[in-house]
């Protein structure tokens, strides 16, 4: 522990040798990477290529195998992969966010949408009802909720709705980073567009940390300044976003990018 | 005077993998400098690499070999070695890129796309939306497009919002990319009109122009790509 | 021909568990301790928890009591008493100061206890987190850990639907300021009763094999958020029966025109305050 201002020349999240194992089959393996504070980081590959895997195994979801990811967490620099249970847990509800795929996993479902959101600030010590009333329903806005819906489950919402609900319950501790696994995969495109913008506004507005693990080259490219590129489990190909996509290196690279039907 | 950029040897091949492994080369040992005030003109039929070297530069394109060295806050930078984080404060401050077609953002209104390189210096959203609103006047939006997302706009009202995005905010190099192909004529000389004032206030301007008129008005240094070699100091204006 | 049971029920390899259990809940106050709970003769949801607590600490000289929503004489109360009278024969009694074991369903008397006395309870749900998370080993290391915010989701909920904080029953409370724990379903009027309670209240769970424990004088506080804080609930009626005006009463509609009464929910203290005023 080194105090409470995380050291601005250490980057916010490095990721080292991180491997991961199920049994035989690989997860993910030999990872090694670096994220800035106020970077967004792409994970792009196809399904089973790992992204996910390394997304939990930076999450603390799952134990890895082998390899660290040190966090500048603002009690100092952490081993996610090492600390104990109750840090990881305590980073894992204030400093780091984390969105599922499907807002089922993300949210509490038989909880009001300002219940989902004031849950984290509960968890964090806030004792006032009014306060957390206040602040959820000004994250309501942020995320283009309207806030007459501030009582409703979140059974009752949309799709689009849900996973704006879920960035909105994540963000409201303000985390150091966001992790985002595939949030606008199985959304209609039209309210693709709508998450998307929500989250390019929240990014450049907060200038939040993140990584993203998603499919869409598209999505990848508007929010994300560097980006790479998984194959089986490993990483193939980084650089700028426009690097990438642009002029791709790598065979898999070139054939992923080329695969994209441009409207 | 000195030299604001100085490209130093560099190369550029693309190997299609899935074209059964074709090598373009498209520069090789390309050496030039270029200097503040001044405007350097690409020229060269398709293919002999302009574009490629203004995305080289903007570090969009990666560098095979070679330097490409950028005056960046008093301090000569290699864009080919620089640091991503490095890259991103370059793009802020230093070196400008219009490109041949704007990529619009969905849902974000046209104002907003232009103002986003003044917000993202730091600067006041009313200052950047009064200095949005008059070069959007200049470059003849109409007012009612302004709060519109640029997705359903013309081409060329969508190249004017990528002109009004690239030429808001001032840089000390600025890389245009064919910025007035799809442009009437009024249009056209507000733009070059633009870029004499970016050159005038000691920008380095590079750019490629397609036609000869507006080469013409411009003036400068033009550089025929085709000859793919060129010795650094030939190129002293 | 009549069968021989062992004194009060149990075995005594059984009781011994269970007091091992109980010791260990004292131990740590509020900490839900699992204990290998046995059939007893009766189905789950009639208090098994409880009857094995009450088996367990029994001996020839206690003297017991059994309420079931307050009032000594409702099928539940008649059935257990019976149940150890039959098993123990035990000194059984209505009368709160008289007994030494008091085994309840959903009050706490009304006169206050004494430290010769031990409450037990029979407890449905005695996992407080189950509302806001069903996964019983995430349950854990919300205790573990005392990562107890989320239990305030609860009220959170309850104040935006009703305005209030509208949770009558089980309320859920903080003992000696480290677990939190479910009173069992007692009205939430009674929670201030096991705060510095000079008695000791122990807590079974029959079905969840479960239990826990407020040793005499802990804290016990119910959570509540700052700007609502924890009421009790008030009625501008006195009990129709005796008159007092500072216990827990109940409604009820006496004929078709939908006529309401208020009375005691604690019956021995209602009449027993009628008998003193006819005194």
């Amino acid at each position: 522990m080194t105090g409470n201002v995380p050291d601005k020349s250490l980057p916010l999240l490095k990721v080292q040798n991180l491997s991961k194992f199920y049994g035989k089959n690989m997860g993910c393996h030999d990872i090694n990477f670096e994220l800035a504070e106020g970077e967004v980081i792409g994970v792009v590959g196809e399904s089973g290529s790992g992204k996910s895997t390394l997304l939990k195994c930076i999450a603390g979801k799952i134990n890895t195998t082998n390899g660290s990811v040190f966090f500048n967490s603002l009690y100092g620099f952490v081993d996610l992969c090492q600390c104990d249970e109750l840090l990881l847990r305590q980073l894992t509800r204030t400093q780091i966010g984390y969105v599922t795929q499907n807002s089922v996993d993300g949210l509490r479902m038989n909880i009001s949408a300002g219940g989902n959101i004031g849950e984290r600030l509960m968890a964090n010590g806030m004792r006032n009802y009014s306060q957390i009333r206040k602040i959820a329903l000004e994250w309501l806005e942020k995320v283009e909720i309207e806030t007459n819906r501030i009582d409703d489950l979140p059974t009752t919402f949309s799709g689009g709705m849900q996973q704006r609900l879920q960035i909105a319950a994540n963000l409201v501790t303000d985390p150091k980073i966001i992790l985002m696994d595939e949030p606008t995969s199985g959304l209609d495109v039209s309210v693709q567009a709508r998450l998307i913008d929500v989250l390019r506004k929240l990014v450049s507005r907060l200038r939040l940390s993140m990584i993203l693990v998603t499919h869409d080259l598209a999505v990848a490219r508007m929010l994300s300044h560097r980006l790479y590129v998984m194959k089986e489990g490993k990483i193939v190909e980084s650089g700028l976003s426009d690097q990438i996509l642009d002029d791709p290196r790598e065979p898999y690279t070139q054939l992923l990018v080329s695969s994209v039907l441009k409207p | 005077m000195e030299a604001v950029l100085k490209i130093i040897n560099i190369s550029k091949d693309f190997v299609l993998h899935h074209q059964d492994g074709t090598r373009l080369q498209v520069l090789d040992h390309f050496s030039m400098e270029f200097f503040p005030g001044k405007i350097t003109l690409l020229n060269g039929p398709s293919g002999a690499g302009k574009s490629t070297l203004l995305r080289m530069i903007y570090a969009g394109y990666r560098t095979c070999r070679g330097n490409i060295m950028v005056k960046h806050k008093d301090h000569f930078v290699d864009m080919v070695q620089a640091s991503p984080a490095t890259i991103y404060d370059i793009r802020l401050h230093t070196i400008g890129y219009v490109s041949q077609f704007l990529r619009v953002v969905p849902r974000v209104s046209a104002l907003d796309t232009v103002i986003e390189p003044l917000i993202q210096r730091g600067v006041s959203e009313s200052k950047a939306r009064e200095k949005g609103r008059q070069i959007l006047r200049r470059l003849r939006i109409p007012e009612n497009l302004w709060h519109l997302s640029a997705t359903t706009f013309s081409g060329g009202e969508q190249q004017r919002i990528n002109l009004a995005r690239g030429f808001i905010a001032s840089y000390p190099i600025m890389l245009l990319d064919e910025p007035t192909a799809s442009l009437d004529p009024d249009n056209r000389d507000t733009v070059l009109n633009l870029i004499k004032e970016a050159v005038r206030s000691g920008s380095c301007v590079i750019g490629v122009f397609h036609n000869q008129g507006d080469q013409e008005k411009i003036g400068g240094r033009a550089v025929d790509m085709t000859r793919k070699y060129f010795h650094p100091t030939e190129v002293e204006h | 021909m009549s069968l021989q049971y062992n004194f009060a029920y149990l075995d005594e390899q059984s009781k011994k568990m269970i007091r091992r259990s109980i010791l260990k809940a004292m131990a740590i106050p509020g900490f839900q301790v699992p204990f290998g709970g046995r059939e007893m003769p009766l189905p789950y949801g009639w208090g098994t928890g409880g009857i094995q607590l009450t088996a367990s600490l029994l001996g020839k000289e206690d003297c017991l009591k059994v309420i079931d929503q307050g009032s000594d004489d409702t099928t539940n109360a008649v059935s257990i008493k019976d149940f150890f009278k039959k098993t123990a024969r035990i000194e059984i009694t209505e009368n709160t100061e008289d007994a030494t074991i008091i085994q309840t369903r959903h009050r706490i008397p009304e006169t206050p206890l004494t430290p010769q006395q031990i409450m037990v309870y029979q407890v449905p749900i005695p996992e407080p987190l189950q509302f806001i998370e069903p996964k019983r080993q995430e349950n854990a290391k919300m205790h573990a850990f005392s990562e107890y915010g989320t239990m305030y989701v609860k009220l959170y909920e309850d104040i935006a639907r009703h305005e209030r904080i509208a949770m009558a029953f089980d309320y859920p409370v903080h003992v000696n300021g480290r677990y939190i724990m479910s009173p069992s379903p007692i009205p939430k009027f009674d929670n201030p009763k096991l705060h510095q309670s000079c008695a000791m209240h122990i807590f079974g769970a029959g079905r969840e094999k479960r239990i826990y424990a407020v040793p005499p004088y802990t804290d016990v506080v119910s959570l509540d958020f700052e700007d609502y804080p924890f009421e009790l609930e008030e009625w501008d009626e006195s009990c129709a029966i005796c008159g007092s005006d500072q216990t827990f009463l109940d409604e009820i509609i006496t004929d078709d025109e939908g006529t309401r009464m208020f009375v005691c929910s604690d019956t021995e203290f209602c009449s027993r305050v009628r008998q003193k005023g006819k005194r």
